[in-house]
Parts: structure tokens; C-alpha cells; sequence
């Protein structure tokens, strides 16, 4: 829906509805608003929900307030300076800092010599971030190159649109990217490192940098986030994400002046596997990936060698990226020496990115066909399913909800819910499939911690789903006389092993959540059990959760 | 340059007081105008009312305590909603027990209690407050502050995400409340 051919896409409008897109793009996107009825539909959908959010907060902002009067803080204020003695030359600096602000406080600056020396004292004090930037980034430059890396393959998001870019292929749609890195002297050969930022930020004369730490990546490690920016050339800010454990580059962001953003982010990098002998396509690659050697010498003669778990699991985390691992009808399966990844009846829009995320690794062959899967049977959509007049228990339940619209959100809700902790079991276990315990325990114990973080990334979800769905479920039941009954759960103890107990249960929640919303006459427990079943999934997802985070060292 | 240092601490002593009162006063007036607005956001992420409430304070008095050691803050309000964030989940994480729920919908002003409040409008209220909760924490997060007024690059900021993210998690979250508001 949001990326027809031809028309802007919905992040565009949206970017363009909150005034976040340069002044080119905006120009361009208002260009399009004005010729196009559908997408100007669009932007009208979203300034409603932007009035309705503003509304809601309007009521909110009325409604919500604290247990207790607000306080005068200025005592508070007070004493929270006595407790802190600043030192005295920070005093004095911050006062002269504040000689640059278009404040009255200049009346007391006397003369042109103390404002030589808060000159000076404002310059030490920002040098500090520089002294600490440059120093990071110099040991970022050394321990990539102690680890070899070569320009690894990095996904670029540019105007709400994603390419993989890798040293031998770059799309054609990135060719603007390039000619804006090269007129603001950035390597675009090796955009993702700190020797890259390094070189631009030594090459200009004015860097103002700033660091701090945070979390970053895909698993939200701890990384150096730092940022330098310039009044002079095309690039006004970058800013560079290392990671704190290994300072290898994870993420950077870049804004030009005139291009506007640029993101990348790392991808999975390729182990150093032995691939079969491959007709070069396309032209040669700019500089060749420096390739470590393989463990054994292989002949040219020898079989390659069967994919390994832990190529697998990187397969998997780069569909995990793009979100491919949930609901898409696709399916990883090694075969051999190569990593199937097959699916039928997926949108053409998702084949291209899936391509585009598993373009680094070679090992990969992906497979699509336009079969469109056979709907599930079993449990009826909510739309045919409450189609037919309403039995008693029905009734009762739009009664106590408060009529029909409320009895039709509440049908949405506790399905998407539903919906939700199925999509997030099934895609943990084709991860307990992929990687049962004894292949688990054969990858080293940084591919264990990925496969945890991947696990745990769906089990926090599923917590998640599954508690909205008893929070939606269990007051309606108890409204209708099934208050939620004691239960006891059971998870095994491996995480491979409770995902099948897991779908058993969220299966038994479907069918009666299908059964109640069908008209509960052919099935009189459905209520019951719903309740029951909907109280344990509860209990299940919670402790699996806790489960999922265990890695074994 | 002996002179100029002379010079500057007289005018420093003399002074201090008075910058330190103004720089008190001024946060202050920021406390008043985003408390109740920080204060939701810390119920949004989890913290029970009056922990929120002592947390909101927290934040403010670490904000005069910053720009009182010299320390430049170009964007106060991006600042103290980052503060507040980290602050809040660290008590969350303190706290280890099930995050509270403000159970807004129930506080949704009744149309029978306010006369300016018709009767559509709580039905449109109740509604989104309904798809909200079925937004992700992210989307949530990302509303939440969009709907404080911050920007792309300030709810990146907060939330330790890139600015393309908040834009991505805008978009569903939009596109997912517009459904639930049809």
C-alpha cells in the first residue's frame, strides 16, 4: 500500500506531514501531492490520525495528573547546587559560555582580554570530545586493520528506501549516494569505518566533534557514538558507531547539505567459507575482499564444504533484520554445500529486499515461486466468522464490551493478538528446528549469544502479544462469567523443546478465540477454556522469556 | 592577562549569585511548562504515578545540576526527555516487577462530566487509546514523544535509535492507528 509504483511512498508523506524531509524532497514530494488523488488521500488520512493523536493528548494532558501538587522546585534547585561544589574554573567558564548567548549577562564582560580568555577556556573545553574522538577513532583504525577487515557489505537507507551494497556490487540506484561521498571527499569504497571517518575528519579545518556512549546495532550492544560535524563542504555531520567490546564500525549516519541523509548499517559478515567456483558476473569488483585463508587447504578438485550452523544462524539473523522471519511464507533449509531459501506467493516488494539482504552471502540460493498459499484452514477469519446473527453468549459479550463497534474491536484486537504470539512462536520454532541443542552447542560463543539475542528479540514480543491478549481477553470473559481459573504452567526447561509447548498452548487459543468469535453454540466451553487457555499462554510466555535470555557459556 | 583575571574573578564573585539564581529560575519555568509532559511519558514507560512524579523532579534538579557545572545543553526539552527515558527504565529495571498501567481509557473524560466534551469525541478518544495499545513499545515510545512535540532526530536521540527507525516506527504506528480509528 505504501510503495505503489509511481507514488510517494507512506513514509514519505509522513516525513513530509512532520516537516522532516530537506527542502529538495519536499519540494518534490508537494510536487507529486498536487498531481496525485491517491496520495494526497493518504496525506489526509494522516493529518486526521495527527488530529486525533492531538486530541487524545489534549484529553490526557486534562484528565492525567500526578498523585500529589507539584512541588516549588526552586528550594530544591537550591540545594541541589549547594550539594554539588563546582570547582571554580568551571564556574567561570560556564559563565563565559554564556558570554555567547544573546543574553544581558554581557554587561559584565570586561573588555577584550577576558573575552581572548573565555575564547581560550571555551576552546579547551571543547577540545576535550576532539582530543577523545581522535583517539578512539586511532584505535578503531588499528584494531581493523589487526582483524584484516576488508569493505564488508552494508546496508544504505537513503530516503526511506533500503539497498545492500557489497565490494563487488553496487546498486545503480546508489549512484547519487556515491557522487555525494566523493564531492565531500568521503571513501565511498569504505564508508563503514573508522578509518574512512577518520580521513574525512582529519582533511577539515574546523571538526566540532561529540562523544558519547550508547546502545547500538541490532542487538543493542554498547557502542561509542561519535559525531563530527563542519560548517565547511558537502557533508555537514557524520557520525560513526563503534562498538565498544571490538570498536569495529556497526552503524553511521551522514547528512549532506544539499543530498540530505544517508544511513548504513553493518551487515552480517560472511565467514570465511570456501564457495564454490562461481562464473564472475558483472564487472570485476573495485578492491578484492581481503580473504582470510580456509582452515584446511583445499585442491582445486575438493567438494566444498556443507554449510555450518553458524552460516545458518547468519542467514537467519539477516531475515530477522528485515522482519522476513515473521508471517512471510519463506523457509531456510541447508541443502549441501549451499542455504535454501525458498517461498511462495511472497510480494514482489519483499523478494527484492530479501535478495537484497541475502546478496552478501554467496552460499545462498533463493527460490520464489508465485504459488499464493493455501489460506489456513481451521480458524475463520474474524470478518466471515461473526457474519452470522449473535448466539446469547455474544450478545452478552457486546453488551458488556458496549455495543457492536466495541464487540468488532474487540474481535480485532484479541485476533491481531492472537496473530502476533503465532507469528513470534512460529519463528522460534524454526529457530529451535534449525539449532537443537546438540547443534547449539557446537557454535562458538559469540554465534551462541547471537542465537540468543535473536530468540530473545521474539520472546520479548511474545511476552508482549501474549499479555495484551490476557489483559483484552480475561476482563471480557470474567464480564460474561468466566473469570480467568488458577492454573499451573509447565515449560520444559530447554528454550528448542517449550517453543513446541508454546504452540500448543496458543494453539488452543486460536481454536477457542475462534470458536467464541463463530458463535459459541456448537462449542459451550469455548468461554471456559479460552479463559484457561489465554491465563496459561500468559504464564507460558512470561517464563519463557526468562528462558530465552539464559545462554549456556 | 594578569589584569584580565582579576578582572573576571571580581566580576565572577559578584556575580554568582545572581547567574545562579537566574539559571534556577529559568529551570523553573522549564519545570512548569513540561513537567505534567514528562511525568506521562514516565507513566508510559511503566513506572507506577508517584515514582513517576519523584522521577520527573529527579530529572529537573539533574538539568539546573548540569547547566550549573558549565555544561552546554543546546536542546533542554530533547535533553530532559532523553534523561527522563534512561532514568525511567533504569527504576523500571530496579523495580523488576510488572510495569503499571495507567489504565488511561477509564480517565478518558466522560462526556456527562465535562459539557465542552461531546459524546464522539470520547468515542474517537477511547478508540485510538485502543489502537495505541496495540502498537509495539517502540511505536509507542516514538508516538508518544512525536505527540510531546520532539522531532526525528530528538526521539532518535531519546531513544537511542537512528532517525530513519523513528521515521519506520512512526509510519506503522500511523498507518496501524488509522485502522483502528476508521
Amino acid at each position: 500500500m505504501s510503495r505503489v509504483q509511481g507514488h510517494v511512498t507512506g513514509e514519505q508523506i509522513l516525513r513530509y506531514a512532520d516537516g522532516e524531509l530537506n527542502a529538495g524532497e519536499s519540494r518534490a514530494v508537494q510536487a507529486h501531492l498536487e498531481a496525485c488523488w491517491q496520495c494526497r488521500a493518504e496525506l489526509t488520512g494522516i493529518e486526521t490520525t495527527i488530529a486525533d493523536c492531538i486530541r487524545y493528548r489534549d484529553a490526557l494532558r486534562r484528565e492525567v495528573t500526578p498523585p500529589e501538587p507539584w512541588p516549588d522546585i526552586l528550594p530544591l534547585l537550591a540545594r541541589a547546587g549547594r550539594q554539588e561544589p563546582v570547582p571554580a574554573w568551571r564556574k567561570a567558564a560556564a559563565r563565559m559560555a554564556a558570554l555567547f548567548r544573546p543574553a544581558p549577562l554581557v554587561r559584565w564582560a570586561p573588555g577584550a582580554l577576558a573575552l581572548l580568555l573565555v575564547a581560550v577556556l571555551v576552546y579547551r573545553l571543547r577540545e576535550t570530545p576532539s582530543v577523545k574522538a581522535a583517539q578512539i577513532l586511532r584505535q578503531a583504525v588499528n584494531a581493523a586493520e589487526l582483524r584484516k577487515e576488508g569493505n564488508r557489505p552494508v546496508q544504505v537507507q537513503v530516503r526511506g528506501s533500503k539497498w545492500i551494497r557489497t565490494a563487488a556490487h553496487s546498486p545503480a540506484e546508489l549512484a547519487p549516494v556515491a557522487a555525494a561521498f566523493t564531492a565531500a571527499r568521503y571513501d565511498w569504497n569504505d564508508p563503514l569505518s573508522a578509518r574512512s571517518f577518520a580521513a574525512w575528519r582529519d582533511s577539515l579545518s574546523d571538526p566540532i566533534d561529540a562523544v558519547t556512549s550508547r546502545a547500538c546495532g541490532v542487538s543493542g550492544e554498547n557502542c561509542y557514538q561519535i559525531t563530527t560535524s563542519t560548517a565547511s563542504g558537502e557533508l555537514a555531520a557524520a557520525t560513526l558507531w563503534l562498538r565498544a567490546a571490538d570498536l569495529q564500525a556497526l552503524e553511521a549516519a551522514f547528512d549532506f547539505r544539499a543530498f540530505g541523509r544517508v544511513e548504513l548499517s553493518a551487515l552480517p559478515e560472511i565467514p570465511p567459507v570456501v564457495s564454490r567456483a562461481e562464473p564472475a558476473v558483472g564487472p570485476p569488483a573495485a578492491p578484492a575482499l581481503p580473504q582470510p585463508l580456509p582452515a584446511e587447504p583445499l585442491g582445486p578438485a575438493a567438494a566444498p564444504a556443507p554449510v555450518t550452523a553458524a552460516e545458518e544462524l547468519r542467514v537467519l539473523e539477516a531475515l530477522h533484520r528485515i522482519q522476513a522471519d515473521l508471517g512471510d511464507p519463506i523457509h531456510v533449509s541447508p541443502a549441501g554445500e549451499k542455504i535454501l531459501v525458498s517461498g511462495a506467493g511472497v510480494d514482489p516488494g519483499r523478494q527484492q529486499l530479501v535478495r537484497s539482504a541475502l546478496a552478501p552471502f554467496s552460499r545462498v540460493e533463493i527460490r520464489f515461486t508465485d504459488d499464493v498459499p493455501p489460506a489456513g484452514g481451521g480458524t475463520p477469519a474474524a470478518s466471515e466468522a461473526r457474519s452470522g446473527t449473535l448466539d446469547p453468549l455474544q450478545k452478552l459479550l457486546e453488551q458488556r464490551l458496549g455495543g457492536k463497534p466495541a464487540l468488532d474491536r474487540f474481535a480485532d484486537r484479541t485476533l491481531e493478538a492472537s496473530d502476533a504470539v503465532l507469528a513470534r512462536i512460529h519463528a522460534l520454532r524454526r529457530l529451535a528446528a534449525a539449532f537443537p541443542a546438540a547443534r547449539e552447542a557446537g557454535l562458538s560463543g559469540e554465534d551462541r549469544r547471537s542465537l540468543a539475542a535473536l530468540r530473545a528479540d521474539h520472546a520479548r514480543v511474545l511476552q508482549h502479544s501474549a499479555g495484551q491478549l490476557a489483559q483484552v481477553m480475561l476482563p471480557a470473559l470474567e464480564s460474561v462469567g468466566y473469570p480467568a481459573p488458577r492454573v499451573e504452567g509447565h515449560l520444559a526447561a530447554d528454550w528448542q523443546s517449550a517453543c513446541g509447548e508454546l504452540l500448543q498452548t496458543a494453539r488452543q487459543v486460536e481454536r477457542h478465540l475462534g470458536a467464541l468469535l463463530h458463535g459459541a453454540s456448537d462449542a459451550p466451553d469455548a468461554a471456559a477454556r479460552l479463559a484457561e487457555s489465554v491465563t496459561l499462554l500468559k504464564l507460558q510466555a512470561d517464563a519463557y522469556a526468562g528462558l530465552a535470555n539464559a545462554v549456556e557459556r | 592577562m594578569l589584569f584580565a583575571s582579576v578582572s573576571i574573578s571580581l566580576a565572577a564573585s559578584g556575580s554568582a549569585r545572581e547567574a545562579s539564581s537566574k539559571l534556577q529560575l529559568q529551570v523553573a519555568q522549564w519545570f512548569e511548562e513540561s513537567r505534567d509532559d514528562v511525568y506521562r511519558y514516565l507513566l508510559t514507560l511503566g513506572l507506577p504515578p508517584a515514582q513517576a512524579q519523584e522521577a520527573t523532579q529527579d530529572v529537573f534538579l539533574r538539568l539546573y545540576v548540569t547547566l550549573q557545572k558549565g555544561e552546554e545543553i543546546l536542546n533542554w526539552r530533547g535533553w530532559v526527555f532523553r534523561v527522563a527515558h534512561n532514568h525511567g527504565l533504569k527504576i523500571r529495571a530496579r523495580e523488576a516487577g510488572q510495569p503499571f498501567d495507567p489504565a488511561w481509557e477509564a480517565r478518558l473524560p466522560d462526556p456527562g462530566a465535562s459539557a465542552e466534551q461531546s459524546l464522539l469525541e470520547r468515542e474517537r478518544n477511547v478508540r485510538l487509546h485502543q489502537a495505541i495499545q496495540g502498537l509495539s513499545e517502540q511505536q509507542r515510545r516514538c508516538l508518544f514523544l512525536r505527540m510531546e512535540g520532539l522531532r526525528y532526530p530528538e526521539i532518535a536521540d531519546v531513544l537511542g535509535i537512528s532517525a530513519s527507525s523513528v521515521g519506520e516506527f512512526l509510519r506503522r504506528a500511523m498507518t496501524k492507528l488509522r485502522k483502528g480509528t476508521l
